[in-house]
């Protein structure tokens, strides 16, 4: 669907996509592999991260920015990765793509697309698969533009590194991808620079580069922060039509629990470089285990619910990866805290449920809230 | 001074005009006009708070700052307390400062790099001649205490402080003065989501304690509910809906506002709002060349189906649609449509939403 035919109150079928997608049985097979023995699948994923850890090595010490993070995206599947700035979430997803910028380097895992592993392969073949199987999109469109380059000759210029056709070709496929995402007039305004084009624009040229070569996967790193609400709903209803057309695997990295809901069947939160939780969407908004998930659901003021008179926030503040607090690196901001999460550090186990998983001591069990530190629920550290 | 000064509200804006002249080219041609703030108007009454919401380049920023005299406005009149602001001079302008202030969006541009947070939250104080020395010190290391920071921290610098502590300080320099009017600009919009919650506790906390009175900007509707005594919505220079804040989120009466609301992605994945979402065409027009008529009518759903009933009067429109042809030719004032004074909308056909 065009962004120019996209017209108020188009319900959506019912049971629309997502849900197709999360109710089916097999589904639940793919867990994160925990990291003793990862459970049997019935199918393979097309795109598995097992046990990645990534290092940044700094003159303040080790920043250990992805610390053990398992996940697996089957086809048509949507993963969001909520986090935090600072968690970690888009440094998994550049490993991913092989583009984590030095210092940094993978210094153990896996990740595996279709089965090979794209960590141990060299650059030269790497470079084939980036951008043919995986797509990626920025979060600032504009930023991730060539500022000097005609729109068109932009997207050409991605179909001809991976396809061996004529720039005539590529120059109509590039009107073609235009058209698909939505820009009205496009043989026009291919011929335009990026400047001459809105944020909103721009992001959806940077989606027809991304999808140029119809990649199995693609990364969108918050695709829509930048945008405007109005905007940012046209994006993501574009996502979810390109995925539906082609089976394509979605890995969404937000901060925003609203289009996670929207969007995802499965997500994965991330604090301070590990995975707290992990589990189908429904899970995690209805029964959310970990203190973090909780709070981050409960801190943002909602328009589907009523007003309240003071919202809650989570206390503290998202650490340093320099020094992240040891036992569970939430403990200095958890209502929750026992003194057995400042010493040990939860491993990520299935909690509770099937699939559901966790990384907390007292999943499911929490003790009551621990006596607030401080009024207004701040805390200076360090 | 009047009789009943709360009465009266506290900061009355009207007709508000700002045009910006845009150059073009190397002779820096005269190329245009933006209308940045196209005849605004609003009160907001002591102890309130007014959400100006809208989409970037709408104008919010710029008439907040303009309200302030942080930038000329082209025309219009702006009341502070029923005195007339917009011709005082230099030293007039300067003591009225002390009663303005303003918190600033990115916590890490608003802040000097090379002062300590002392000085930080000191300078105003010392600006105004207000600074003595030990009562001086005193004062600040309470104001810090009083926004959640550690007063032993005073002498650190802005980069030892993380996005939540940093707006923590903005909010600290802005109170310094005890200022009756502060001017929030996006506060929260750069800040992680866990550390949105305390600063808006914070700015809440700080308004019944200090009487304060609230302009606060955003684009995050959720946010500007929890805060907003009354919003006002903006698209391209103007208000197109004023309204109390229960009346607009219940029962938004312009296209753009019900476009607006039900475009924030709802964190429920079970929620029936999301299938009744309104996706907008096309992008915000350019502001160098708005569209005459109702300024919304480009991307108007409801013109479109007005149109399409058949009942008045159509005109093919600029993007070739078919419009009614009041839309397309005729502005639509803010005050004439609505219902009642608690509830302003600027669109000929308020009356004909669709019951949902």
């Amino acid at each position: 669907m065009s962004a120019d035919s996209g017209i108020r109150d188009r319900p959506r079928e019912p049971g629309s996509e997502t849900k197709r997608i999360t109710e089916g049985g097999e589904r639940l097979a793919y867990g994160p592999a925990p990291v003793e023995s990862p459970p049997p699948r019935t199918s393979e994923p097309l795109l598995e991260v097992t046990d990645l850890h990534v290092q940044f090595e700094t003159d303040l010490g080790i920043v250990r920015a992805v610390d053990g993070v398992s996940y697996a995206v089957g086809s048509g599947e949507t993963l969001a990765v909520v986090g935090e700035s600072g968690s970690g979430k888009t440094v998994s997803a550049l490993s991913v793509m092989g583009l984590v910028p030095p210092p940094g380097r993978i210094v153990s895992g896996s990740v595996r697309l279709r089965g090979q592993d794209l960590v141990r392969m060299p650059e030269a073949e790497l470079r084939k698969v980036r951008g043919r199987s995986i797509g990626m999109i920025f979060q600032d469109p504009l930023s991730a533009l060539n500022p000097v380059m005609r729109v068109g000759r932009q997207i050409s210029e991605a179909v001809r590194i991976h396809q061996a056709i004529s720039r005539r070709r590529a120059k109509t496929r590039a009107v073609e991808l235009l058209e698909l995402v939505g820009i009205p007039n496009p043989a026009a305004l291919a011929e335009q620079y990026p400047h001459e084009f809105s944020g909103g624009m721009r992001q959806r040229v940077l989606i027809a580069i991304a999808i140029a070569n119809s990649p199995s996967v693609l990364i969108a790193d918050e695709p829509t922060t930048a945008l405007d609400v109005t905007i940012q709903a046209q994006i993501l209803d574009l996502l979810k039509t390109l995925q539906k057309a082609s089976g394509m695997a979605l890995v969404l990295i937000t901060h925003d629990f609203g289009i996670v809901a929207e969007q995802a069947d499965r997500v994965l939160v991330m604090y301070a470089g590990r995975v707290v939780e992990y589990a189908e969407v429904d899970l995690i908004y209805k029964s959310p285990l970990h203190p973090y998930t909780m709070g981050l659901i409960a801190s943002v003021p909602r328009l589907d619910r009523v007003a309240t008179e003071r919202l809650t926030p989570i206390s503290g503040h998202p650490p340093s990866l320099i020094q992240v607090p040891c036992g569970c690196a939430f403990h200095p901001r958890c209502p929750c805290v026992r003194e057995l999460c400042r010493e040990t550090t939860p491993s990520l186990n299935d909690g509770t449920r099937a699939s559901h998983f966790v990384s907390c001591h007292f999943a499911g069990n929490l003790p009551e809230r621990s006596p607030p530190e401080e009024a207004g629920g701040f805390r200076e550290r360090g | 001074m009047s009789g009943k000064p709360n009465d009266l509200p506290l900061l009355e804006v009207e007709r508000l005009v700002k045009h910006f002249p845009v150059g073009q080219g190397l002779l820096n041609r005269r190329a245009g006009t933006v209308r940045a703030v196209d005849g605004v108007s609003f009160a907001i009454g002591r102890g309130e708070t007014l959400g100006l919401v809208g989409e970037s380049g709408c104008g919010k920023s710029t008439t907040a700052r303009t309200v302030l005299r942080l930038i000329e406005p082209t025309s219009g009149s702006i009341r502070f307390e029923g005195r007339e602001i917009t011709k005082l001079g230099r030293e007039e302008l300067r003591t009225l400062r002390r009663e303005m202030q303003i918190v600033f969006q990115d916590p890490y541009a608003s802040l000097n790099p090379r002062m300590t947070v002392r000085r930080i939250v000191t300078e105003p104080l010392v600006a105004h001649g207000l600074y003595k020395r030990d009562a001086g010190r005193k004062y600040v290391e309470e104001l810090l205490q009083r926004v959640g920071l550690n007063p032993e921290h005073a002498d650190r610098y802005p980069h030892q402080f993380s996005g939540g502590q940093r707006q923590r300080i903005g909010v600290a320099r802005a109170l310094a003065l005890r200022p009756k009017f502060i001017v929030c600009d996006e506060p929260v919009s750069t800040l992680d989501v866990s550390i949105q919650a305390q600063i808006i506790n914070l700015l809440e906390d700080l308004q019944d304690e200090f009487d304060l009175t609230y302009l606060f900007i955003a684009h995050d509707l959720a946010v500007v509910r929890h805060i907003s005594d009354k919003v006002a919505v903006m698209y391209l220079g103007a208000i197109v809906e004023l309204a109390d804040k229960r009346e607009l989120y219940q029962n938004p009466l312009h296209p753009y506002t019900q476009a607006l609301l039900s475009a924030v992605p709802v964190p429920d994945p079970a929620s029936k709002l999301q299938s009744e979402r309104i996706i907008l065409r096309r992008d915000p027009p350019n502001p160098l060349e708005p569209p005459k008529g109702c300024r919304f009518h480009p991307r108007c759903f409801r013109a479109e189906e007005v149109a399409a009933a058949g009942k008045e009067e159509s005109v093919v429109g600029s993007t070739g649609h078919l419009v009614p042809r009041r839309c397309a030719e005729e502005e639509p004032l803010l005050g004439e449509r609505g219902w009642g004074p608690s509830h302003e909308t600027a669109c000929h056909f308020a009356e004909e939403r669709t019951a949902q």
